[in-house]
């Protein structure tokens, strides 16, 4: 491992927190959302073994800093995070990792915030590796199904998670796939953290094409709903194939419209990312999807990817006044192709 | 652009900047930004890049490589990763299905590559036709496809297809600039400019972007009405919001408008201001406005434009170098197979000999995408008299005439004359001649009778020797009449008609007779020619040449 910082928060190996949850071992250091909340994560265990993810934020180094901003948003990033986890909680949301509770602990004489949240072995990226053909479509079509089912879940408490990618989907020992990492999310119930107001919080290059480019649209719902939409997209293509969508279809396009050379409206590019669309995500889902699901793997990935937030979302939804952003279709769609999959595998066997 | 002018000369007269319709990817490739808008664009890369960076750092795998390797891509800083980073994604991407070669995006929307020769655009475009359709029957949901779906209908003239196939492109695609252009060129070229002026009212950006203000003006200048966004586009011209090239084309339109409202200074100013970093239709408009005022000069670094096939068109013709001018026609009409300005430019300018066959296939090729066309009909039945294809020359007039309102009779009535004397019948070409140029005399067509008396002379060479001197001497003074000024292809005729005749005087060489047969009798003649709504006063007689000369 390399080596980190010094701060507080990083030496908490050896501390029990909240009077159970004794910490073993440092996993890693997080900047946070462009560095607002560094933060060092740890793997802590109950005394009855039950172990649980450590999120340790390091205050102090911004005080001392003379930093009064920054502090000021870490804390407010700390407090959504916070927050944000004990809202699913209450709201009886169990595909994302729960909280198990939240607190501060003197460190030499310095005070270490950390919220202490369910443990996952391995992430999707580890479990599934992306590309990798060696997973059965099955299986991978689960983990969408469960995916898709953590942000319905989150939606339907007002909540856009924002950062869904394979290193945020985790995998508990026995049950669903859920997701971890909230720090990136909004909130309709509470107040808005401080990466609320940027336009682009998730990882770039899974990234919706119009946060790229900067065009946000108007409208927290299609903005932020719209936004978890093509991440699951994304996810999809991204399992199956191992590149992200985002990535190919910003190279395809002609140079002088990608987002490091076109600054001018982001409709001019739709049309051309709608192009670039249909060429490659059927090429690359037909060499690594099973034939009999590349087909509807491609329609799903289509929908809920579409360069205009607009037109995002299930074409049954969209054509009947439904809720745009509803993701039931998707999972029953999810759900009849890891089952369509895992019949054709056992007719090959 | 694309009205009802049916002449060269009329055609010539009225230039409008609507926008030109290209094929999607064509039309990418004049965009440039200023980079300092997007410096807090490539500050987000930044942090990315340091943060995962960081996480590789700590846990370098295959995977978090290639995220590393995507995101530094997406902000063009793959040159700052170390080389492990580089490796382990291109190891990665190698043991997956991204490995493959993506298929190149317009493939979809147009295999074929736009070729220079003028016959071959309207079974392309069929065949363009047909693959588009079956891609959308698969899904539709793809607006470049509907755009270029209605272009070819253009090219092979199906207007109401093209109209329906752009609505569904700008349904799929709402606020997108190129549609908009596209479907102002649509709706201007078939005769629908208010429609075209009404979708642009309709745009949310119409007070704020230069190309489709442009558009606005153009289109309004097409109807002779004054744009109510001219104060607007003064105001963004005079902004340092823009680039010199995203102001070209708007600063060409409001030149042009106050060009023809006789404000030149203020025109020469706007002009000057368009051709900084001119796109080719700016330049185009440009050379157009220097054959209206000569002190609009445009400046040798603008003629590096890249595809200003239609500037260097005007450009060349006004040099007399017709084998370059019949080349950049055929490159303008590639990029823009509908227009029929390539078309009749190209056959019209194809009077020389060698250039006969050309001009007949521009001819034939305008055609294709409007077959009722009375100037491009007229152009193909010279061209294919002086090709000794008499019949199908006169199967054009008759079918001009078909199409004529009456304004290009006197046009087509010579073409029958010229016909006449291609068939053997000089006496009856002869009085055909003299009737058209007193019917163009009497509506003080000027520069037309010049034209009419130097094709005519031509003919007198031909049919009589003994007229030789007489046609050699009217040449000269056609070509040194005030008629011929801002003519070139009087002069070039006047420079055709006396090398000819100085080389059948040197060589006693008679010109061939048709050999294809009389295309229709004497009687037959004078019944079309009837056909004519000849004025009165012409109808009941007419002054001979010598007189008419007399007025050059």
């Amino acid at each position: 491992m390399a080596a980190i910082g010094d701060g507080p928060a990083e030496r908490l190996i050896g501390q029990t927190l909240l009077d159970a949850w004794y910490v073993e071992a440092r996993i890693r250091i997080d900047d946070g959302i462009s560095g607002a909340s560094r933060s060092a994560c740890y793997r802590a265990r109950s005394p009855s073994g039950q172990p649980a993810f450590v999120k340790a934020f390091d205050f102090r180094r911004e005080e001392l800093a003379g930093d009064t901003d920054s502090l000021e948003m870490m804390v407010r990033e700390f407090n959504y995070e916070r927050n944000v986890h004990i809202f699913c909680r209450d709201s009886g949301i169990n595909r994302v990792t729960r909280i198990y509770g939240a607190g501060k602990i003197n460190v030499n004489g310095e005070v270490v915030h950390f919220l202490i949240c369910e443990w996952a072995d391995k992430c999707l990226r580890e479990h599934q590796p992306p590309g990798d053909s060696n997973v059965s479509a099955s299986d991978r079509f689960a983990a969408l199904r469960d995916v898709a089912s953590a942000l319905a879940q989150l939606h339907y408490a007002g909540i856009a998670h924002q950062d869904a990618k394979p290193s945020n989907a985790v995998c508990p020992e026995d049950g669903a796939i859920m997701l971890a990492d909230l720090g990136s999310s909004s909130c309709q119930n509470l107040d808005a953290p401080p990466h609320d107001s940027q336009v682009l919080v998730g990882q770039p290059n899974y990234a919706p094409y119009e946060l790229l480019y900067e065009r946000p649209p108007a409208g927290w719902h299609i903005r932020r709903f719209g936004c978890d939409l093509f991440l699951l997209g994304n996810l999809c293509f991204t399992t199956f194939t191992g590149g992200s969508l985002s990535y190919l279809t910003l190279h395809a396009i002609p140079s002088q419209l990608r987002p490091t050379e076109f600054a001018g409206e982001y409709e001019e590019v739709v049309p051309h990312l709608v192009e670039a669309h249909h060429m490659l995500v059927r090429h690359f889902l037909e060499q690594a999807v099973p034939e009999p699901c590349a087909e509807d793997a491609t329609r799903i990935v289509l929908s809920l990817c579409h360069p205009d937030p607009f037109r995002r979302g299930h074409s049954r939804n969209l054509s009947a006044n439904g809720n745009p952003f509803g993701l039931e279709r998707f999972i029953s769609n999810f759900d009849l192709l890891a089952k369509r999959a895992q019949v054709l595998s056992h007719g090959r066997r | 652009m694309d009205d009802d002018r049916t002449s060269l000369d009329a055609m010539l007269h009225a230039r409008t900047i609507v926008p030109r319709w290209k094929s999607p990817h064509s039309a990418v490739e004049g965009l440039h930004f200023d980079k300092a808008r997007l410096r807090p664009r490539a500050r987000i890369g930044d942090a990315w890049i340091q943060r995962l960076s960081k996480r590789y750092g700590q846990f370098p795998s295959p995977h978090l490589a290639n995220e590393l390797y995507e995101t530094a891509s997406l902000y063009g800083l793959i040159g700052d990763l170390p080389n492990a980073v580089l490796q382990q994604a291109a190891d990665h991407r190698g043991s997956t299905s991204v490995r493959a070669k993506p298929p190149e995006i317009y493939d979809g929307i147009s295999s074929q590559r736009e070729s220079n020769s003028v016959e071959v655009h309207e079974q392309a475009s069929r065949a363009e036709i047909h693959r588009l359709r079956r891609i959308l029957a698969r899904n539709s949901d793809r607006p470049l496809c509907w755009s270029e779906l209605a272009r070819h209908y253009l090219i092979v003239a199906e207007q109401g297809k093209a109209i329906r196939s752009m609505q569904v492109a700008l349904q799929l695609a709402k606020a997108n600039r190129y549609l908009y252009r596209a479907a102002t060129r649509l709706f201007v070229h078939v005769h629908e400019p208010e429609r075209a002026l009404s979708l642009l009212h309709s745009a949310a950006a119409i007070r704020t972007d230069p190309a489709l203000l442009a558009a606005e003006i153009a289109a309004s200048s097409t109807i002779k009405r004054n744009s109510r966004f001219i104060g607007v586009a003064q105001g963004l011209l005079a902004s340092d919001h823009f680039t010199s090239g995203q102001l070209s084309e708007l600063a060409a339109a409001v030149g042009t408008v106050e060009l023809i409202n006789g404000a030149t200074k203020r025109a020469r100013q706007r002009f000057h201001e368009s051709l900084v970093a001119p796109t080719e239709n700016s330049l185009a408009q440009a050379q157009w406005a220097t054959e209206q005022d000569r002190k609009i000069v445009i400046p040798a670094a603008a003629w590096t434009t890249p595809d200003s096939h239609e500037a260097l068109a005007l450009a060349r013709r006004q040099d007399r170098d017709w084998a370059t001018v019949l080349r950049f026609c055929a490159a303008w009409l590639a990029e823009e197979p509908f227009s029929s300005r390539a078309a009749m430019m190209g056959s019209f300018v194809g009077f020389r000999p060698e250039h006969n066959a050309a001009a007949e296939q521009f001819a034939s090729a305008g055609l294709r995408c409007d077959s009722g066309h009375v100037g491009l009909l007229n152009n193909r039945a010279v061209a294919r008299a002086y090709l000794g294809r008499t019949s199908e020359a006169y199967s054009d007039v008759r079918e001009a005439t078909r199409h004529d309102t009456g304004r290009n009779s006197a046009a087509l009535l010579a073409t029958l004359g010229l016909i006449a004397f291609r068939s053997g019948m000089p006496d009856l070409g002869r009085e055909f001649y003299e009737r058209s140029i007193a019917w163009l005399t009497a509506s003080k067509d000027h520069t037309s009778v010049a034209r009419a008396l130097i094709y005519l002379a031509r003919e007198e060479i031909r049919s009589d020797p003994a007229r030789t001197a007489s046609s050699i001497e009217l040449a000269h003074r056609v070509a040194k009449s005030q008629y011929a000024y801002r003519q070139p292809e009087i002069l070039g005729m006047s420079e055709l008609v006396i090398e000819e005749a100085e080389r059948a005087a040197s060589t006693e060489r008679t010109f061939p007779a048709n050999e294809a047969g009389l295309p229709a009798s004497a009687d037959d003649f004078r019944h079309q020619a009837a056909l004519f709504r000849t004025p009165k006063n012409i109808q009941s007689g007419w002054t001979r040449i010598p007189d008419f000369s007399r007025l050059i």
